[in-house]
């Protein structure tokens, strides 16, 4: 039976995971050569801006955490529709780099500045700026970082041969017992670990090792998959048969009645959290900062734009091909490993290639801690120890406080995971939408609006912040009313006032309440552009000076 | 007020706003624009050909549905070729600033000392 022979994954994947970790080790340890002692700060957090293309199309969207994880379970379970979820993506390359590219890098370089909240408070000359963004942007990255972490212990735990485990998702029933431990010891000491060493670099050329991989695993499934289907129509309609029709078209297949997955509406929606969620993330902006020239940005658009088509259109036709290939699965996130060991075992080598497909997750997320690693710690260093603490400090001195910063961090999350907050998948979620309507309009006024003043950069980030803030609060209050309305007239009459769940999106417990059916990132970006250009209108002009610096020649 | 007022007046007459950021502006209002076209295409195309279907009005073009071959993946590929085209043809080649002695200079002085920039 084919779930029998594919039940375990065998010391592949152990073995990949140890060859990741060892890679990853010896090219910190290579970046740490890179480092100029004379510019440490500017070395250890950007890399010396000196980012060519190929590192910096495949690494600076940081994409590759939920692409090898939650996306192929999407496509398997809801259909072709995902293709409109994902479509977005054929533009964040333009988005990512040629909306801000250049201003930030220009920016960066004009100020000195080596963090985002540095770069605003140099920008708009004001310390409430710089501190309001520096809180908020640690803040959010540290509930990630933390996720990511208990993320890649579980993955290290569900690596053991024996396990019985194919998917490397994060599962939040996976109970803590000691592989958890011993996998939350080996993946914190590899991350921080590679991560103190090497910095910008290391981050960046591990992440850029793990993208480099997944494509060739991405292009040899697409190859073994289509080679093993009679054709692809037909796995669509046996999909269609074992599912829905609605695997073939919108809204998709719904795995929960009464739920869809893509209305219209709310595919609109996707247009703005990609792509505008995708260039102000923190980290995307940091490696812009880094970039070494403005030709490497115009080759990073060509490059990544090329690396999207060959992985989402293709990872999309390879899970549609599984319902062909694969009995019904009960877990939708077994579909490419059990894919992957279906269409290698009778290749010569296959077992390191499915071994390299089901040891990706934990890649993708060492890539991904790493550089929020980075992010926070840039922030205490430069942020706050530097600006606020010891201005006098000397480079030695600030080498042991990033050394400390990192190690620091690390230690944080490991302990934060002893034993986990519930829910921490949703503060996740939360996080990311609010990094995003936080920093997406102030970065825009930053760059291109003269007249922006510090108070309304101030007014952007907060009612940014505040608006995601109120809908995810309101989304948890419906789930909580909707959960209880049988026994507390309180639930009721929140459920009367607000309305219930309109079950669209991800069938998630921790889903925001849905305003007029959109994300709320679309009215985070309105409500932060609004406050944004009113209160720099009703504030005195910035220093005509201070603006020069910025803007001229 | 008037002598910040004057010499607010003073400096945009002399200002002269860096290429790069004119061309930013530039390639940025493009690429919204882009962004613009590929979303109302693909979202408009997709609901109005890829929703309320029956079984029978599913047609596939090289095995795919064929509101998503026209609907998505061949504008993805489109958008592909468009951001070649942007790279190479579009976004002009800037100086990002800063002489590489003026920026260690500034960066590494200990923030008590920098003059303000």
């Amino acid at each position: 039976m084919l779930l029998a022979e594919t039940g375990g994954h065998g010391y592949a994947v152990l073995a990949t995971l140890v060859v990741f970790i060892a890679a990853s080790v010896w090219l910190g340890m290579l970046a740490q050569r890179w480092l100029d002692s004379d510019r440490f700060l500017e070395g250890y957090f950007l890399g010396n801006r000196g980012l060519g293309a190929w590192a910096m199309a495949l690494t600076a969207t940081v994409q590759s955490g939920g692409t090898f994880m939650g996306f192929p379970s999407l496509v398997y379970s809801h259909g072709w529709v995902v293709a409109l979820w994902i479509a977005p993506y054929m533009v964040v390359p333009l988005a990512s780099f040629a909306v801000v590219g250049k201003r930030l890098a220009q920016l960066s370089r004009r100020t000195g500045a080596i963090t985002v909240p540095e770069l605003l408070r140099a920008r708009f000359d004001d310390a409430r700026v710089g501190l309001t963004a520096s809180i908020l942007l640690m803040g959010f990255m540290t509930i990630m970082t933390i996720a990511q972490f208990k993320a890649g212990a579980i993955v290290m735990k569900l690596a053991w041969p024996d396990s019985g485990v194919l998917a490397f998702a994060e599962d939040p029933q996976s109970p803590l017992d000691l592989r958890f431990y011993i996998g939350l010891a080996v993946f914190s000491l590899t991350v921080v670990g590679y991560t103190w060493i090497g910095g910008f670099l290391a981050s960046v050329w591990t992440d850029l090792f793990q993208s480099v991989l997944m494509l060739f695993g991405v292009v040899a499934l697409l190859y073994l998959a289509l080679s093993s289907v009679e054709s692809l129509e037909g796995a669509t309609r046996i999909a269609m048969e074992r599912r829905s029709v609605d695997f073939a078209q919108g809204p998709g297949h719904a795995v929960k009645p009464g739920w869809q997955f893509l209305p219209p509406g709310l595919s609109i929606s996707m247009w703005f959290i990609w792509i505008w969620g995708g260039f102000a993330a923190p980290a995307c902006m940091v490696r812009v900062m880094a970039a070494s020239s403005t030709d490497v940005l115009r080759k990073s658009i060509a490059l990544l734009s090329t690396y999207n088509l060959l992985i989402y259109p293709p990872l999309i036709v390879i899970c549609v091909c599984a319902h062909s290939i694969l009995p019904p699965l009960e877990k939708s996130d077994e579909v490419v490993p059990r894919l992957a060991l279906e269409l290698t075992k009778s290749i010569p080598g296959g077992s390191v290639l499915s071994g390299l497909i089901l040891a990706a997750p934990f890649g993708a997320v060492m890539a991904t801690v790493s550089c929020y690693l980075l992010v926070i710690a840039s922030g205490l260093v430069e942020d706050v120890y530097r600006r606020v603490l010891r201005p006098q400090a000397t480079i030695a001195e600030l080498k042991r406080v990033t050394s400390i910063a990192i190690v620091g961090v690390g230690v944080f999350s490991v302990l934060m995971n002893l034993r986990p907050v519930q829910y921490l998948q949703a503060l996740v979620v939360f996080s990311t939408s609010c990094g995003a309507g936080t920093f997406c309009i102030p970065v825009l006024m930053a760059c291109y609006w003269r007249r922006a003043t510090a108070a309304g950069c101030l007014a952007a980030m907060l009612s940014g912040a505040g608006t995601i803030a109120a809908l995810f609060g309101l989304g948890w209050v419906q789930e909580w009313a909707a959960s209880n309305e049988s026994t507390w007239p309180l639930a009721r009459s929140i459920i009367e006032r607000i309305g219930r769940d309109t079950h669209v999106g991800v069938a998630d417990p921790a889903a925001p309440y849905y305003f007029c059916g959109a994300e709320p990132i679309v009215w985070s970006l309105i409500v932060s552009g609004l406050a944004g250009v009113a209160v720099s209108l009703m504030t005195a002009p910035p220093d005509a000076s201070r603006v020069a610096k910025c803007f001229d020649e | 007020m008037s002598n910040s007022i004057a010499s607010n007046a003073l400096s945009t007459t002399d200002r002269r706003e860096s290429p790069l950021v004119r061309h930013a502006r530039r390639e940025a209002i493009i690429a919204g624009l882009i962004w613009l076209a590929a979303g109302s295409y693909t979202v408009g195309y997709c609901s109005q050909l890829g929703y309320g279907l029956s079984p029978d009005d599913v047609t596939f073009v090289w095995g795919m549905p064929s509101w998503i071959v026209f609907g998505v993946f061949a504008p993805w590929l489109v958008c592909t070729a468009i951001s070649w085209i942007f790279s190479f043809c579009v976004m002009a080649d800037d100086p990002l600033d800063a002489a590489e002695q003026e920026l260690l200079a500034l960066h590494e002085t200990p923030l008590a000392d920098r003059k303000d920039r």
